[in-house]
């Protein structure tokens, strides 16, 4: 982690569902534009954490901070905005429209922050060839392939210039040849734009993409490592 | 931009979707048709009642034209139909007319109801025509008349004919309509009964066609939800999708109410004699069709 204000925080996050304590205490930061993997066996609270600092679920205490302002307060309105155009998420089954074809699917942030049909939908042609779905466009999500729907995904994730991507077990329904594919571009691209990935994963050759690591275990980081 | 990409998602999905809005379509449809029904249905009977008064007409019902007429009601039967037959004779130049006729037919002329009329070009004459002696003039129309199908005919005589006749009433006045019914009990519990057996059924199976596609449902909403919906985003495209199949369902359900009305007035036999008893038995017992008692709401009491 650099010097520099952290771009977003979170810290000591509670969170349990029902009796069950899924994070005890976590604290965490990315710096902007930085690439980090939390990992952890199942159960360790890892997605738990990432739905809290994406303002998907609210902890039950701590607090998380986007340049320096709580988010984790925000009303509903607030935090689809920031989810609409700060951040930009990539979950393990892509989490597409099953009804609307690629192209809607990934102008579709843009779509729900009111912009015209139309000028959504060609900015959403233009990232399509970035991401090798040159010609996909109107295919329904039924329609592709692991690797395309994630990398449909990955589209829909950054077309609203987020600063932030969340990733959920993003290679988890992908077998090796395309995880490592979505990764790269994952990654790469993210790079490009500047833009940090938080992702979460129990794989380390998806973690090994990412600037810095953290693992957990039982809702608490027990080895930060820095990636030399 | 909710209404719009509700509606385009609604009717996006292919044959699963359009299976799923057309099932809840339907159950609206039914919901609406039956409910327009049970709405109707008072309404209609009181208009028949309506309709009915003038077959109640006796001596004592109230005076409606200056002069008097012989009155005789008789209903028999044919083909398992009653056939309703009125024998009159006016007693003066302005007798009272029934409803749904110009004026009182004379001696040796006949009114009947288009049934009736039908009825009696297509069988022999020595089978029902012979019952009604005389001309016919014209037809009754449909404010004399409880449904279309009702065979019903009147016969004109002369006073002298009908003086002789046992059971001919002098009459001064057509029955007019009574008091009109009291709805607002009926209306509650009517509520009530339309909510628990009508529209409950109607209502568990448009749940039951939503939970169809409940888990498909759900995974578009949650990615919509992460793509940056606000709740009520999420409201407004929940609600497109289920308003498009309920406003379909009951624009079908209203042209159905619609098409099938003429059916069920064309064939309902309310206020019409539904038992299956014989002429001959009903008289002898002197109970009404219409409440099964010894009433004096229907001309078939015996001529005493």
């Amino acid at each position: 982690m650099s010097g520099a204000t952290p771009l977003l925080t979170g810290r000591g996050l509670h969170k349990s569902f029902g009796p069950t304590p899924a994070l005890r205490g976590m604290d965490l930061s990315v710096d902007a534009g930085e690439v980090l993997a939390v990992m952890g066996p199942s159960g360790s609270g890892k997605s738990t954490l990432l739905h809290c600092l994406a303002g998907i679920l609210a902890p039950d205490s701590g607090e998380v901070t986007l340049d320096g302002r709580r988010v984790d307060q925000l009303p509903d309105r607030e935090r689809s905005r920031l989810r609409r155009t700060e951040f930009g998420f990539v979950f393990q089954f892509g989490q597409l429209v099953p009804e609307l074809p690629m192209l809607e699917n990934v102008a579709l942030p843009l779509l729900l922050g009111g912009k015209g049909r139309r000028a959504a939908v060609a900015a959403a042609e233009e990232w399509l060839p970035r991401l090798g779905l040159d010609g996909l466009g109107h295919r329904l999500p039924g329609e592709l392939a692991g690797g395309q729907g994630q990398r449909a995904a990955i589209a829909r994730a950054l077309i609203a210039g987020p600063r932030l991507v969340f990733a959920d077990e993003p290679t988890g329904s992908l077998d090796s040849v395309a995880a490592d594919e979505v990764m790269e571009l994952l990654v790469t691209t993210a790079k490009d734009e500047r833009i940090g990935i938080v992702v979460v994963t129990h794989e380390p050759r998806v973690a090994a993409y990412a600037d810095r690591r953290v693992t957990m275990r039982d809702g608490r980081v027990v080895q930060p490592a820095a990636v030399p | 931009m909710s209404v719009p990409l509700g509606i385009r998602i609604a009717f996006a999905g292919g044959r699963e979707s359009v299976a799923r809005m057309a099932l809840m379509a339907v159950g609206a449809a039914v919901g609406v048709a039956l409910l327009l029904f049970t709405l109707t249905a008072m309404p209609v009977l009181q208009r028949h009642i309506d309709r009915l008064a003038w077959h109640r007409t006796t001596e004592a019902s109230r005076p409606t034209a200056p002069d008097p007429a012989l009155w005789l009601a008789v209903t028999d039967r044919y083909a398992g139909r009653d056939v309703i037959r009125v024998h009159v004779a006016a007693l003066g130049p302005r007798p009272p007319v029934p409803p749904g006729v110009a004026r009182l037919p004379g001696p040796g002329e006949v009114v009947v109801s288009p049934a009736l009329g039908e009825l009696m070009r297509t069988v022999p004459d020595d089978q029902l025509r012979n019952r009604f002696p005389g001309q016919v003039i014209g037809t009754i129309g449909p404010d004399g008349l409880i449904a279309p199908a009702e065979l019903v005919g009147i016969v004109g005589r002369t006073p002298r004919e009908l003086h002789a006749t046992h059971g001919a009433l002098e009459i001064r006045g057509i029955e007019q309509p009574g008091k009109r019914i009291s709805l607002a009990g009926f209306y509650r519990v009517l509520i009530s009964l339309v909510a628990v057996l009508i529209v409950g059924p109607v209502v568990v199976f448009v749940a039951m066609v939503t939970r169809v596609g409940a888990a498909r449902r759900e995974q578009r909403f949650t990615a919509i939800r992460l793509a940056g919906a606000t709740r009520l985003q999420t409201a407004a495209l929940a609600a497109t999708e289920t308003a498009a199949a309920v406003i379909a369902g009951t624009l079908l359900g209203w042209l159905g109410f619609l098409a099938a009305r003429t059916v069920v007035a064309t064939t309902s036999r309310w206020g019409m004699a539904s038992r299956s008893s014989s002429k001959t038995s009903r008289r002898r017992s002197g109970r009404c069709c219409w409440c099964w008692s010894r009433c004096r709401c229907w001309p078939w009491r015996p001529p005493s």
